[in-house]
């Protein structure tokens, strides 16, 4: 066979053109990929998708965290996730601000010692330490555990939740110590009473998608809701009807309730409790004229609650009386449907019975403070958020704080002497978590998805797994790697699948992209309002509005406001900080929020400067005029107002977190319960001189030249 | 009537009633599109580039306030009124339906974003910054914009070009769940919907004819034809009225004036008589849609 010059080149064309329509051909790979997937597999600009678990709020989605080139730039939920429903909060995503941050704490910062030699120290100064946490969960709540039992020490949990004050109140009404499950896709009625449950529920994710059930499901009736609250938060916005009450009064709302239900055959209710609608309109704060409407409204509220085939009562912390609130909601649940749906976020895997001797409450931390040697801080502001606790803090001799960020008690411990422990974000650390809810159990693996970014940054289980090899802690083997760790009792196969998929939990069939389950063909047509007689309020005449001006400025009930930013360790995330509160269109800054009538009566207006006045403290700030808030109350909103300045500021964008900090405003009293109150009275309101614009957006102003900033 | 050229249309349901008012949708926009932080400073003076932001709409006085969360994004017009005026035709209609932007032809007269009813075009009147090592998080599948350059929702075009890559790879049709925008993937609630208006067994279309009773188009008095189809709340089914100060909230019919059922105007936000609502026809393709059968938008007079 002949070869000649002319062959060569067409056989050479071929196999390059067969060769580049290979390459162009080629199926892209999609979905998450192995963690031994090798880099010469993977295409230059082609994304990855690593699974793990978000550990930002306690709903612990599994995510999977999209990263180019090895850096990470999108959180995503997983899809076929039973729990998280496929998708995640803003704080999961916002965690990207964090992960990058240029603030980011960097290097051990108490002299020039390393954290293994700290490490090393703290094993040796082993004296009843308090170990001062915003939760426990997996191996390295388990951990802390093992070693706070070693050391004769304590463990304070405070979560902006109150979890460990809610546990007892459940264990008190159900005789499980775990925590509320919203089941809302199962309910036809809802009751908040001082709850921001859409919010700040256990599992924000999980709720919001049995919001959307409960409100809208093909073939059912839309479910119905009533609020009741001192100032309409975004959950009370979401409501039917929403009835404001005097802060603090919200428990004699459910002990009306409780007595009208027990009253219809619902069971008995706590007698201490139990008191007649008529007096709690007063003390509800409800003018004398419309006390008896607001008993009609108890009775009806009461009689739809009889008739729901599956209603839910949530309390809520919020206010001086939350506590009995939540104790309250928990325990007309249970008349109603028999029993409350909890669920378990925290369970410790080795520990399955944590020794309740081990727990303080908030009540007792001031002076487990006092006589601490040692304290160890892990991912909470304490200073921060408990102001009143920052000379205690000081005090100790010993101070360990682990943090991400920089904050008011990194800053605090810094100036006194203590050992400030940078820490690895959820992105760049090997974490576990077992969860326990009625749909099933899951455990979920978080893992880094992305390099390490802070080389000094220590993992925080990494750190605790050292402490105990330091204290002889035996902690099931003698693995001091927090991935060996947590690998230790699983096969190889078992541990891949893992890492593929962020954890293990059963697949919801045909739920790829969520919409299978949720537009199904309607078995009958949802006609989508609600049949006579099943309004709560109807034939009941509404309570007049208050009169402008009739309500003074002394005496008024003081209560911090919920916002996005959580307990503050969001402040330091520009797109958390950018993002407008969900109820004033506020961004960047605090404000002062108080009623129509109150300012009336003192001539302000938006934007003007006032000074709310508590006791000998003051803050001063731009008043927000509000519809939503009772006009016996102001609000200051947490989350912003920490003392370091600038808090992770960046030279060209302001990232500096203007306003206030309302916790100065309190004292730390615990109102004969267990938790810090969130909610004071006796507040005076005064105008000042001046006036701050605060940027708002609930006046359409966008970037349209004809309206800037109107009033 | 209006019709659709192309073989696609993309659209979205944006369910009221569902909307918790989270914010995961305005994040998760943010972090997929590369949307900048401008600062304290220029949010005080309304520069926020947020392409999709809740609107927080109130009536009534205290004590009897009801709200309602409205996610408020560029409805994708059929007949934009930000396209016409575009003196460089940087606002471009797209062959599947989505009012394109492109960037490098935009001069920044801003004539867009004023005649823009919805005010959902944003402006970059600063230089965006990305101060190191922030521009990590930029995603490489969405250009970065410039000062003097107006950029707006583009229902995650870059996810669905992804789409039409990967279905034409697979010779197949895209199917249906396969693109979603950030914000409806990160929506828990289920309240956004995204899908094909065409594809008559698509999820939004299904979603839009369990729901047709409560559709309302904003702003379609201006017949600017939206592909963003909100439901209304049903406790309140003129909830929807305040979103459009500049005019009045026209229902998928085509009959101007408020709805009205049980909600008590407040004088700031009810200058017009109530009319009953009436059902409308929704999201059957005009193609396959019977001769009595009202288009999307069929407001009269329209072409």
């Amino acid at each position: 066979m002949k070869f000649n010059r002319r062959d060569f080149l067409k056989v050479g064309l071929l196999s390059a053109s067969a060769l580049s329509f290979s390459a162009c051909g080629r199926p892209v790979e999609h979905g998450l990929v192995s963690q031994y997937q090798m880099p010469e597999y993977k295409l230059l600009g082609e994304p990855s998708f690593w699974a793990s678990t978000c550990t930002e709020l306690r709903s612990d989605c599994a995510v999977s965290v999209k990263t180019v080139e090895n850096r990470a730039i999108h959180v995503i939920g997983i899809a076929g996730h039973f729990f998280s429903k496929g998708t995640a909060t803003s704080a999961a995503v916002s965690g990207l601000t964090t992960l990058y941050h240029p603030a980011r704490l960097k290097g051990a910062s108490a002299g020039d010692t390393t954290v293994a030699a700290e490490v090393a120290k703290l094993a040796s100064r082993s004296k009843s330490p308090l170990f001062v946490v915003d939760r426990l969960c997996g191996s390295l709540g388990d951990a802390v555990v093992e070693v706070a039992q070693k050391l004769g020490g304590k463990i304070w949990v405070c979560d902006s939740h109150h979890s460990m004050a809610e546990r007892r109140i459940l264990k008190a009404v159900t005789g499980r110590a775990e925590l509320p499950l919203a089941d809302l896709e199962n309910r036809d009625y809802l009751v908040t009473v001082g709850s921001n449950l859409l919010q700040e529920s256990y599992a924000p994710t999980r709720t919001g998608w049995a919001f959307g059930r409960f409100r809208r499901t093909p073939g059912r009736l839309r479910g119905k809701m009533v609020s009741f609250s001192s100032r309409m938060n975004p959950t009370d916005a979401n409501s039917d009807v929403w009835e404001p009450v005097i802060s603090g009064s919200e428990p004699y709302v459910l002990g009306a309730l409780g007595k009208l239900l027990s009253e219809k055959g619902k069971g008995a209710f706590p007698s201490w409790a139990a008191i007649t609608p008529e007096e709690a309109a007063e003390k509800c704060g409800i003018e004398e004229a419309h006390r008896a409407d607001f008993a009609k409204k108890l009775n009806k509220l009461a009689d739809r609650l009889v008739e729901a085939r599956s209603p839910l009562v949530v309390g809520g912390f919020q206010g001086v009386n939350g506590e009995t609130t939540v104790y309250l909601a928990h325990t007309i649940t249970k008349m109603l449907n028999g029993d409350v749906t909890t669920f378990e976020p925290d369970l410790l895997i080795g520990n399955k019975k944590s020794p309740g001797d081990l727990f303080i409450n908030d009540a007792e931390v001031s002076g487990a403070l006092q006589g601490a040697e040692m304290v160890v801080v892990h991912n909470v502001d304490l200073v921060y958020r408990f102001p009143w606790l920052e000379e205690s803090f000081k005090g100790v001799k010993n101070k360990f704080v682990l943090a991400t960020m920089p904050n008011d008690t990194t800053e605090v411990n810094n100036t006194n002497k203590g050992m400030t422990i940078p820490l690895r974000t959820w992105m760049e650390d090997w974490g576990d978590l077992l969860v326990k809810s009625p749909q099933g159990s899951w455990y979920g693996l978080a893992q880094p998805a992305v390099k390490n970014q802070i080389p000094d940054a220590v993992s925080a289980l990494g750190f605790m797994l050292e402490l105990a090899d330091e204290l002889k802690v035996s902690l099931g083997n003698k693995k001091t790697n927090p991935r060996e760790f947590l690998q230790r009792e699983l096969t190889e196969e078992q541990w891949e699948d893992l890492l593929v998929r962020g954890g293990h939990w059963e697949r919801e069939p045909d739920s790829i992209y969520g919409h299978e389950a949720a537009f199904p063909p309607p078995a009958t047509e949802n006609a989508g309002t609600a049949p006579d007689g099943y309004n709560v309020f109807e034939g009941v005449s509404p309570l007049e509005p208050s009169k402008l001006g009739e309500v003074s400025g002394e005496g008024l009930n003081f209560i911090i406001l919920p916002t996005h930013l959580g307990d503050g360790h969001m402040a330091d995330r520009p797109w958390m900080q950018e993002m407008p509160d969900a109820m004033t269109t506020v961004v960047w800054d605090s404000w002062i929020e108080i009623g129509h009538s109150v300012a009336a009566g003192l001539g302000v207006k938006r934007h003007d400067r006032v000074s709310v006045t508590v006791g000998d403290k003051v803050i001063k700030g731009s008043a927000y005029l509000s519809p939503f808030i009772h006009p016996k109350s102001v609000g200051i909103p947490s989350g912003r107002g920490q003392r370091l300045k600038p808090h992770g500021a960046v030279s060209e964008i302001g990232w500096v977190s203007e306003g206030s900090n309302p916790k100065t405003l309190l004292d730390g009293s615990t109102g004969g319960g267990e938790y810090f109150s969130s909610a004071t009275a006796g507040a005076t309101l005064k105008k000042e001189e001046g006036s701050r614009l605060l940027a708002t957006f609930d006046e359409r102003v966008y970037n349209l030249p004809r309206h800037v900033l109107p009033e | 009537m209006q019709e659709f050229h192309g073989k696609y249309q993309w659209g979205m349901t944006v369910d009221v009633d569902k909307c918790t008012g989270c914010k995961a949708c305005v994040i998760a926009c943010r972090a997929e599109n590369n949307i900048a932080v401008v600062g304290a400073e220029q949010a005080a003076m309304g520069r926020l580039m947020d392409w999709l932001r809740i609107e927080r709409i109130h009536h009534g006085h205290f004590p009897h306030v009801q709200v309602d969360f409205i996610p408020m994004l560029c409805q994708q017009c059929g007949a934009a009124p930000c396209e016409s005026v575009c003196p460089v035709f940087a606002s471009v209609h797209t062959h599947d339906g989505l009012n394109g932007q492109i960037y490098n032809r935009c001069i920044g007269t801003r004539v867009c974003g004023n005649n823009c009813p919805y005010h959902v075009r944003m402006f970059n009147f600063v230089y965006p910054k990305w101060p190191t090592p922030m521009e990590k998080l930029l995603n490489p599948d969405v250009t970065q914009r410039q000062e003097g350059v107006m950029e707006k929702c583009t229902f995650c075009v870059q996810r669905i070009r992804r789409g039409n890559v990967d279905a034409k790879v697979e010779n197949r049709e895209i199917l249906d769940g396969e693109v979603r925008p950030a914000c409806v993937q990160a929506c828990a609630s289920e309240a956004l919907v995204f899908g094909l208006l065409t594809d008559p067994e698509s999820s939004v279309s299904r979603n839009l004819n369990q729901n047709k009773h409560r559709s309302v188009l904003v702003h379609n008095d201006h017949d600017t034809r939206p592909n963003v189809i909100y439901l209304r709340p049903e406790r309140d089914p003129s909830a929807l009225e305040p979103v459009a100060p500049l005019g009045e909230v026209q229902r998928r019919d085509g009959h101007a004036g408020h709805d009205h059922g049980g909600h008590q105007p407040t004088p700031e936000n009810s200058p017009t008589p109530a009319v009953e609502p009436t059902p409308v026809e929704t999201s059957t393709p005009a193609a396959a849609a019977p001769a009595s059968t009202p288009a999307l938008t069929a407001t009269p007079g329209a072409q």
